[in-house]
């Protein structure tokens, strides 16, 4: 470049700055929005990835429907992949506060994984301390120093899960593993969970652990938002879901024994209980028996008794007599025996004689021995004789002896029988009393040993009943079952991970429309600066210069101003809008930590290039034009535009009906087709903008409206439980009817079955979906609508000829009316069963199988397992009251209400503000840019034009409504063409953010389109607005000049 | 009093710290129909008497009286008023609106004033009658001009200002030009206000106002003014 063309193009530069600038500024903003809508996503994905890393949030979590063991544990750790595991407790409770019942979700302190922060307070010390959400504190109106009370919502105690039922609130904690105030739901109070409470390990009483919660090594070098996170956590859970049935054998042997052993013990404990009643009973009685032979007897006596002294009274003048008799018998006797002395004394003198005879004949020698011997027998017959006497008194006083101790005898036998008559009546009064009293008391007895008897018996039938209950159980336990989970079952990491998506779907498209208004607008500034210098390109030209060094200026000029453009839009773009963004969600992701904003290259790089390339050559090409002309040519000024008829004006009864400006203004919109096109573009991109934004909204809430609206026309979904028996089943059904609220139900089945298009499909390629088979076809159409979509929906029928699946489900697998799928139970099923597709129905949340009882009959050989009920309520009626009341009845499991799912949706698309924001900003933007660059140019090209009509003296008003009237044609109809163009962005933009559980609604609201009409007029009218101050300025002296 | 009567007209441009006098106290009157006009080399004033007396800028001192109204006291929207109401405009480049035809030209103007002309009528008074239809792109520079006298005549206006009306026509063309002026305020008693640099053209005028260095130089009435054809220049 000579010495004069470099100076020529610093004073260039100088002198036509605000081009420049304006240049400049318009690569700043489609490179800025660009890039920086575009790092959107990979922001919103690093902050809440950093978070994660930072509270070793865990990647995958283990449930088991019958607790986790140590050993589970250890299995796991042992698996490839596995970083850590540990192992933990968690339990819903109520908590009352406010009159208000709130359901807390209460997990035990973390060791390492999912740690939480205390954000105000300190941590539990001891175990009947906590710390607790802010959502909670929000709910319950406790604060912290509060004490936090526990009720377990089912009837059992809390102390079966808790070592305390109280706990002192000592600080708010923060975890990310809820970003913001969804925590799921609970199968007690009202069904969702309000907030959270930390309790120290000790707490729990457990012996198994309720979750395992594990880390993947290398996991956290990844983004967790990324495909290779995905696919790594992925293998690990399969792993996990390999050891499973393993491990769950164990762990049902284990139970199962330990029930048994349970049972038995009890069992015994029961029978020894009962045994011992049983004696007791057995005791009592006896000695009830007892008392009444006790008592028999006592009357016996008595009777005795009165019958011996009525006897005795009877025999007592007998007895009398009898005494007298004795006692005259005893006066004889003594006579008798005063007659036998005299008798015996004179024998002892006949004996003395006797033997005085003897005694001096024997001492006589002479004595003969004849008289001797006579004497001698004379002696002896005395003496005999006196013996005999006296042996006769021995006897007689004898019996005169005995004969008055009988007198004694019989005498003292009249005197008791005399007292004994005498005291008798009051001593039969007295045993008389005493016996009422024993029977009053055995009757006290009786009754009572028969109470107890009947309570014994009672208690001991319950007892048995349970035992038998438990046995049932110990036989009928299900085999447990483990959930591998991995953050996609965290309610805040899937609506966070779909909200970056969102942004990312944007990302995609938005900043290609500024990126080509910016293109457009530089390209037609370009144009106009080498076509306002023709005549010093014409100079140039003359003198000698070459093409490329006259060229060389206007390359530069638009060179460096998009290069300074691109680097500030970059960096402006890559660190505002991402924290902007970020922030932004940070309202409803409250506990998201700072935003981390990361420089993206390629982004960035890409953009300026491409900004660079576009300005550069629009600058190229306009010179290009210009260079083929002669100087001679170029020198001349610019022959005008020719004006041109044009196709209205053969219309002769509308043309001729115009006025000139009208006229004027019909023929500009084809005369300047450059600034047609662009303004159509501009104006259409700003509202195809606002069409996206709006119709985001317009797309969620009409899913919700029509998924719960119109298709799922039943009010709640009642998950009942497997293992029940007829009796049981029996009260459940009729405990649902009794619900105040509840009007109609169907039973049904719902199982999660896993489907392929091809028998020999990868199992992997599987797509899941809720198999559906209701008790009775004829029923179900008033539960669930089947319908094809379509402007006229055609109802469909279920059917026995096959299956009906829902549009998204059929897209996924890729299949029509006619085919076949094959279902599996698991994904490890080995038999799939092929079922043919009768019809495809209209859904937009979840997918669904539906098919027929007879059909599952003939399929799985065996009836449904009816497993759920769809209940349908009165209208108006309170659903969270029902839904409370329905999780009371036994057997229960879950209760969804549709009222809920419609609320949450609702709640999203009231989140959805934010997009819509985003959007109408940057379509503003964009309308202002587009169209305040095209009315300057439009002004500076035609300024001859409106000076001279100004001249004319047309005033302000006047002047304005003639530039005016063709931008208004020109708005209306780049906002007709946005509405096409935002009719099909917003379906591609709703397809693209759509997963595989959830399709939006394609359509657009009239609301949405008259609003973004609207607003884009709106704008269009603020730019002309400012454009007026810029018209009143036109010098009319202008007119007068020479064309340059 | 004259029909246009400036009186100490002075017009002061302030550039930076500097003030420029265009105009330094002129004073001339014009009768009503006169052909006058108003001579003096390039940044003598002309052209700020002119647009002074077009209604397109405001004297800083001085009285202008055109038809006895005092258009220096005249403000925004009465001065667009006046330009609309009483002036015919002619310019050097003829301004036409190229995206109208020769009839819609004209028509332009005639849509904002009292009481217009027929616009086909005035067209083939200055010998467009066979050119109505005809974009401006579509005629020569001559008959670009004739629609823009006639674009000036149709508003009917009190006087017809034309600024170097010749100066981008050849010879030929440009005396054409003058003819229809000097035609058109002989036959129909027009006020014709000729600023130019060319003093050839000064024979043809009733009136001839020099100007200098934003004073009048000198007022020469022409008892006899010359006719077009026999200028030469």
């Amino acid at each position: 470049m000579s010495r004069s063309l470099r100076k020529d193009f610093r004073r260039e530069i100088r002198k036509s700055f605000s081009r420049f600038i304006s240049i400049m500024l318009i690569v700043v903003l489609g490179v800025a929005f660009y890039s920086g809508i575009r790092s959107a996503m990979p922001a919103m994905r690093l902050s809440a990835d950093a978070l994660y890393d930072k509270d070793n949030l865990m990647d995958i979590r283990v449930l088991g429907t019958l607790g986790l063991t140590d050993n589970d544990l250890r299995a796991m750790r042992e698996l490839e992949g596995v970083e850590e595991v540990e192992g933990s407790y968690s339990a819903d409770f109520l908590c009352l506060s406010n009159s208000k019942e709130i359901v807390i979700k209460a997990f035990a302190m973390p060791k390492s994984i999912n740690d939480v922060r205390v954000t105000s307070g300190r941590f539990p010390e001891k175990y009947n301390e906590c710390v607790v959400s802010r959502e909670l504190l929000d709910e319950s109106g406790l604060s912290v120093g509060d004490y936090l009370t526990l009720t377990s919502g089912t009837g059992e105690s809390v102390f079966d899960t808790l070592a305390s039922e109280t706990y002192l609130i000592v600080g708010i904690c923060s975890s990310s593993y809820y970003l913001n105030g969804d925590m799921g739901t609970s199968s007690i109070g009202d069904g969702i969970v309000d907030g959270y409470a930390v309790i120290p390990r000790e707490a729990f009483v457990s012996s198994v652990f309720t979750a395992a919660y594990i880390t993947v090594s290398g996991a956290k070098d990844m983004n967790s938002f990324d495909e290779e996170y995905t696919d790594t956590v992925r293998d690990v859970v399969k792993r996990i879901e390999a050891i499973a049935d393993r491990r769950c054998d164990v762990r049902y042997s284990e139970v199962r024994s330990q029930s048994n052993e349970l049972f038995e013990k009890a069992k015994k404990t029961y029978l020894a209980a009962k045994n011992a009643a049983d004696n007791e009973l057995a005791d009592a009685k006896q000695e009830l028996e007892n008392g009444k032979d006790t008592i028999a007897q006592s009357q016996l006596q008595l009777q005795q008794q009165k019958d011996f002294i009525e006897m005795a009274v009877s025999s007592l003048p007998e007895a009398e007599a009898k005494i007298e008799e004795a006692e005259k018998q005893i006066a004889q006797g003594e006579q008798q025996i005063e007659g036998y002395k005299t008798t015996r004394d004179t024998y002892y003198d006949r004996l003395k004689a006797a033997q005085a005879e003897l005694n001096e004949l024997k001492n006589n020698p002479a004595a003969d021995a004849n008289s001797i011997m006579f004497a001698e027998v004379a002696v002896k017959g005395v003496k005999s004789l006196y013996d005999g006497i006296d042996a006769q008194i021995i006897d007689a006083e004898k019996n005169l002896e005995e004969g008055k101790n009988q007198l004694e005898q019989q005498k003292a036998t009249v005197a008791q029988i005399k007292s004994a008559a005498e005291a008798g009546p009051a001593a039969i009064a007295d045993a008389q009393a005493k016996i009422d009293a024993a029977e009053a008391e055995l009757r006290d007895a009786e009754e009572k040993y028969n109470l107890a008897r009947q309570d014994a018996d009672s208690e001991l039938a319950d007892a048995e009943a349970e035992l038998e209950k438990a046995e049932y159980e110990i036989n009928n336990m299900e085999k447990p079952v483990w959930y591998v989970l991995d953050r996609n079952s965290i309610e805040s990491y899937l609506s966070y991970s779909n909200d970056a998506q969102g942004i990312g779907a944007i990302g995609t498209v938005f900043p290609i429309i500024f990126f080509l208004v910016a293109a457009l607008v530089s390209l037609t500034t370009m144009t106009r600066m080498v076509e306002e210098q023709r005549t010093q390109i014409g100079t140039f030209k003359a003198i000698g210069y070459s093409k490329t060094s006259i060229m060389r200026k206007y390359v530069l000029y638009a060179f460096f101003a998009s290069v300074i453009g691109s680097v500030i839009g970059v960096f402006l773009g890559e660190y505002t809008i991402p924290d902007i963004i970020v922030n932004a969600y940070k309202m409803i992701y409250y506990n998201l930590g700072d935003s981390i904003v990361e420089f993206n290259v390629l982004y960035g790089v890409s953009a300026g290039v491409f900004a660079t390339l576009c300005t550069t050559l629009a600058a190229f090409a306009a010179c290009a034009k210009e260079l083929r002309s002669v100087p001679a040519q170029l020198m001349r000024p610019a022959s005008p535009k020719y004006g041109k008829r044009i196709l209205l004006e053969r219309i002769d009864f509308i043309w001729a009906r115009l006025n000139f400006g009208q006229k004027a203004a019909f023929r500009n919109l084809f005369r300047y087709k450059k600034r047609f096109f662009m303004t159509l573009f501009g104006v259409g991109g700003c509202m195809a903008l606002l069409l996206v934004g709006l119709g985001v909204r317009d797309s969620v809430s009409a899913m919700a409206n029509i998924q719960y609206g119109s298709i799922l026309t039943y009010d709640g979904i009642v998950s009942v439980e497997n293992s029940l028996t007829r009796a049981q089943r029996r009260t459940l059904l009729s405990e649902v009817s009794d619900v105040s609220g509840v009007t109609a139900y169907l039973q049904a089945n719902r199982t999660m079955i896993y489907s392929t298009a091809g028998i020999n499909d990868d199992i992997d390629g599987a797509k899941n979906a809720y198999l559906i088979i209701p008790r009775n076809t004829d029923d179900f159409k008033q539960y669930i609508s089947l319908r094809e979509s379509g402007r006229t929906p055609t109802e469909l029928n279920l059917t026995n000829d096959g299956v009906i699946i829902t549009e998204k489900y059929a897209e996924l697998l890729d299949i029509g009316v006619g085919d076949s799928i094959f279902l599996r139970t698991s994904q490890s099923d080995a038999y799939p069963k092929e079922v043919k597709v009768a019809g495809i129905t209209e859904n937009y949340i979840f997918n669904y199988v539906y098919m027929s009882p007879t059909l599952y009959q003939s399929v799985y050989s065996g009836a449904p397992e009816l497993n759920m009920l769809m209940i349908k309520t009165a209208d108006g009626v309170d659903t969270s009251e029902v839904s409370e009341q329905l999780l009371k009845i036994n057997g229960i499991n879950s209760v969804t209400m549709n009222a809920e799912s419609l609320e949450a949706l609702n709640e999203i698309v009231n989140r959805l503000y934010f997009i819509i924001l985003i959007m109408i900003v940057a379509a503003g933007i964009l309308a202002f840019v587009v169209l305040y660059n095209l009315n300057n140019i439009n002004i500076s090209e035609r300024r001859r034009e409106l000076a001279t009509i100004k001249l004319l003296g047309f005033y302000d008003g006047e002047l304005a409504s003639y530039v005016y009237r063709e931008n208004f044609i020109l708005t209306l109809l780049g906002t007709v063409l946005g509405i096409f163009l935002g009719i099909l962005l917003h379906r591609f933009v709703m397809t693209t953010v759509e997963t595989d559980m959830y399709s939006f609604g394609r359509t657009l609201n009239w609301t949405s389109i008259a609003i973004g009409a609207a607003l884009t007029l709106l704008f269009a009218v603020i730019v002309n607005f400012v454009m007026y101050f810029k018209l009143k300025k036109i010098d009319m002296v202008e007119s007068l000049k020479s064309v340059e | 009093m004259a029909f246009i009567e400036f009186q100490d007209v002075v017009k002061t441009y302030k550039m930076g710290e500097v003030e420029i006098k265009a105009v330094d106290g002129v004073s001339f009157p014009i009768e009503k129909g006169e052909f006058v006009v108003i001579v003096g080399p390039s940044g003598a004033g002309k052209t700020t008497v002119l647009n002074i007396l077009g209604g397109m800028d405001s004297a800083t001192s001085g009285t202008i009286t055109v038809d006895g109204t005092d258009i220096s006291k005249l403000k925004g929207r009465e001065l667009t008023k006046y330009r609309r109401d009483d002036v015919g405009f002619v310019f050097q480049f003829y301004n036409l609106v190229q995206n109208l035809t020769a009839l819609e030209n004209v028509e332009l103007a005639m849509q904002i004033c009292k009481n217009p002309l027929d616009a086909e009528k005035v067209l083939s008074e200055v010998g467009l009658g066979s050119r109505l239809d005809n974009f401006p792109s579509q005629l020569s520079g001559g008959e670009q001009q004739r629609v823009s006298i006639a674009r000036a005549l149709a508003k009917n206006p009190k006087l017809l200002l034309c600024d170097e009306p010749t100066g981008a026509l050849d010879y030929i063309t440009g005396k054409s030009i003058l003819k229809l002026l000097q035609d058109t305020c002989r036959e129909k008693g027009m006020t014709v206000i000729v600023i130019t640099h060319n003093l050839a053209l000064a024979p043809m005028a009733d009136k001839i106002i020099k100007i200098k260095n934003g004073q009048v130089d000198r007022i020469l009435l022409n008892e006899k003014p010359t006719p077009v054809e026999l200028i030469e220049w």
